[in-house]
């Protein structure tokens, strides 16, 4: 088998205590898959998430053309199918054992009802693979030339508390599909709103409050500077998206530069509603790390876009900042 | 809302292109899957065969899935540069539906055609500004108050020569050029809430598409009762290649590998349920597609406002 570009990102069972470990691995059952032997194919649904316990699985993704690429092996302590598992989409790509290997299945329903319902312990495991995820997404917007260029400028953007009407905007948000009215009300007090103006530039994370920024009217593009343009190895986002997750996350903080696309209203909540003590944190946690899939899945897809048009420009491999300059 | 359809490659009846798949342009009429609407409004193609620069073109306001023209026509015309459109429109007291509101939009004497997926919100309080963008000779010829009809005489505004017949770069630039000026006039009108612009150019050489869509996220109104699926969704585009489009094992699709593509697939959503071997277009850029060469040249660029 072709062996990979890149080596998988983030090993999940080192990062987790022996308790969690053993919580997660007790959710699930040990499969035993033969060389060549397929877990699952990229295009169908995704019920249950891997761990890789012994030998290595590969990534293969198909490509324009009906031909495949492997897009990363994973090794003992790595886990797969998340995505599929947190946002509910068809499977990104298809798994496959390099030799014989052992990994351990966890189904969608109990890792839901751990994470959702687990306490401390499912809010920790949660935080470690939304983590993870964050880590891949970085090493996916980074493919292209080494680096995600951050860029120290931007609007000052004045915070204000969310009404009643924002209470009722969440509403009608898929993120917020498992808050009620109440919940809802429950929420204003811990959120801010601030406003952009068409083609202003802000960095988020922004100020010294803590918080986590989604969009709640309008979009934003990840911006590099003004002779480059857009930053197009990381998706735009529009109403209901996360902007940044790492207060959420507890990893660092660091700021991107972000451009209005449309006149937009932002929405930052609390960090401490991510917060094991809140009763909010588990759902909120949930949703952000089902955004963060999504954002991945989206990533992901621009990367082979722009490596394709890039293919077909020059036949050669070359920095993808010279496609945006194209 | 609209699904679009265009190919560029080796020559291929056209019922494969429309018919064949199991996510195909006319099943995408009564039931898109990329889509919470159906495209009842009619149906409209140009399409080219190698040794004619002019296209054949058809249009029925009909469902093409009852046409037995277009059936009995497609199996019988093999063509190697598309551009298709199923109209779909939102219902209301006085819908535009007609022969004349058909895409893709191809003026006498033009070598280029346009089809439009999406909407332009508050068009006629555009229509003052971009009345001023048109060039006259190009202005005669519009015969509707519809959104598309106009955005595709501002493109051939935007053309130095708009007879003539405009490599990939040109077409790109031109298509840049008409978000610009649809830009501008919608800012002129104060007009600030999400219309999406996914655009299709075909000459019979070439193909150009942009996946774009102004203010975005910003739904209509102040009533969060009144924000729809598809104010929080671009709208979708995609694409394949390959050297063939063929069946195999019950499923159509791109075969060959991209090294050396000779066939390009472009479409609103993919052909097929299985979507594995398409790409989606990334929200505010473009995507070109150069053929008369051994491969069809693949180039993107973002949209930069």
């Amino acid at each position: 088998m072709e062996r990979p570009r890149r080596a998988l990102t983030g090993n999940l069972v080192e990062k987790l205590s022996e308790g969690d470990r053993a919580r997660l691995f007790a959710l699930g059952r040990s499969r035993v898959v033969e060389a060549g032997g397929e877990l699952v194919r990229q295009g169908t649904a995704g019920d249950c998430l891997f761990i890789v316990e012994e030998g290595e699985v590969a990534v293969v993704r198909a490509l324009p053309g009906d031909e495949e690429e492997v897009l990363i092996v994973a090794g003992a302590g790595m886990i797969l199918g998340e995505m599929s598992v947190l946002d509910g989409g068809m499977r990104a790509a298809s798994l496959r054992a390099v030799g014989r290997c052992v990994v351990r299945v966890v189904g969608i329903g109990a890792f839901e009802a751990l994470t959702l319902h687990g306490g401390e312990a499912g809010h920790r495991l949660l935080r470690s693979v939304a983590a993870m995820v964050h880590e891949r997404l970085d090493a996916t917007c980074a493919a292209g030339d080494g680096s995600c260029s951050i860029v120290p400028a931007g609007a000052s953007l004045e915070w204000s508390g969310a009404d009643r009407y924002v209470a009722g905007l969440l509403g009608v948000l898929p993120a917020f599909a498992s808050f009620d009215a109440a919940d809802r009300e429950a929420l204003v007090p811990r959120l801010r709103v601030a406003e952009l103006r068409r083609g202003e530039e802000v960095v988020l994370p922004h100020g010294d409050a803590p918080g986590v920024t989604m969009v709640l009217r309008g979009a934003l593009s990840p911006w590099l500077d003004d002779e480059v343009g857009p930053d197009i190895m990381r998706p735009a986002v529009g109403p209901g998206w996360f902007v940044d997750y790492a207060w959420a996350l507890g990893l660092g903080h660091g700021t991107r530069r972000w451009r209005a696309r449309s006149p937009t209203r932002l929405l930052r909540l609390d960090a401490e509603l991510f917060e094991v003590a809140s009763p909010f944190a588990a759902r909120l946690l949930y949703t952000l790390s089902r955004d963060l899939a999504s954002t991945l899945r989206r990533a992901t897809a621009l990367r082979m876009h722009f490596e394709m048009a890039w293919a077909h420009r020059t036949r050669r491999a070359a920095p993808l900042r010279a496609v945006q300059e194209a | 809302m609209c699904r679009v359809l265009a190919y560029l490659g080796e020559p291929l009846p056209l019922d494969t292109l429309l018919y064949a798949a199991d996510n195909s342009l006319v099943r995408q009429s009564y039931a898109p899957r990329r889509l919470r609407m159906l495209n009842l409004a009619g149906f409209g193609i140009a399409a080219w065969d190698p040794d004619h620069p002019e296209p054949y073109t058809y249009h029925t306001p009909g469902l093409p899935a009852f046409d037995n023209n277009l059936r009995s026509m497609s199996r019988n015309v093999q063509a190697s540069c598309v551009l298709a459109h199923v109209r779909g429109i939102p219902f209301g007291e006085n819908p535009l539906v007609g022969p004349q509101f058909l895409h893709p939009f191809m003026y006498p004497g033009m070598r280029v055609a346009l089809a439009h997926n999406g909407e332009l919100h508050r068009f006629a309080e555009m229509r003052p500004a971009l009345q001023r963008s048109l060039r006259p000779e190009i202005a005669r010829l519009v015969r509707t108050n519809l959104d598309s009809e106009w955005i595709y005489a501002v493109f051939l505004s935007r053309l130095a020569d708009p007879g003539a017949d405009h490599s990939t770069g040109e077409l790109a630039d031109a298509l840049v050029g008409t978000l610009e000026v649809l830009g501008h006039a919608r800012e002129k009108a104060g007009i600030d809430s999400v219309s999406s612009v996914n655009l299709f150019v075909a000459n019979g050489r070439n193909i150009v598409a942009a996946r774009f869509a102004f203010d975005f996220g910003c739904y209509p109104g102040d009533d969060p009762r009144s924000i729809m699926p598809w104010h929080l969704d671009y709208l979708s585009l995609w694409y394949s290649l390959g050297h063939a489009y063929e069946c195999h094992d019950g499923e159509w699709k791109m075969v060959g590998g991209r090294e050396n593509a000779t066939a390009m697939l472009l479409a609103s959503e993919p052909l097929t349920r299985d979507d594995s071997t398409w790409l989606e277009v990334p929200e505010y850029s473009l995507v070109a597609f150069e053929g008369g060469r051994r491969d069809p040249l693949v180039s993107a660029r973002m949209i930069p406002f």
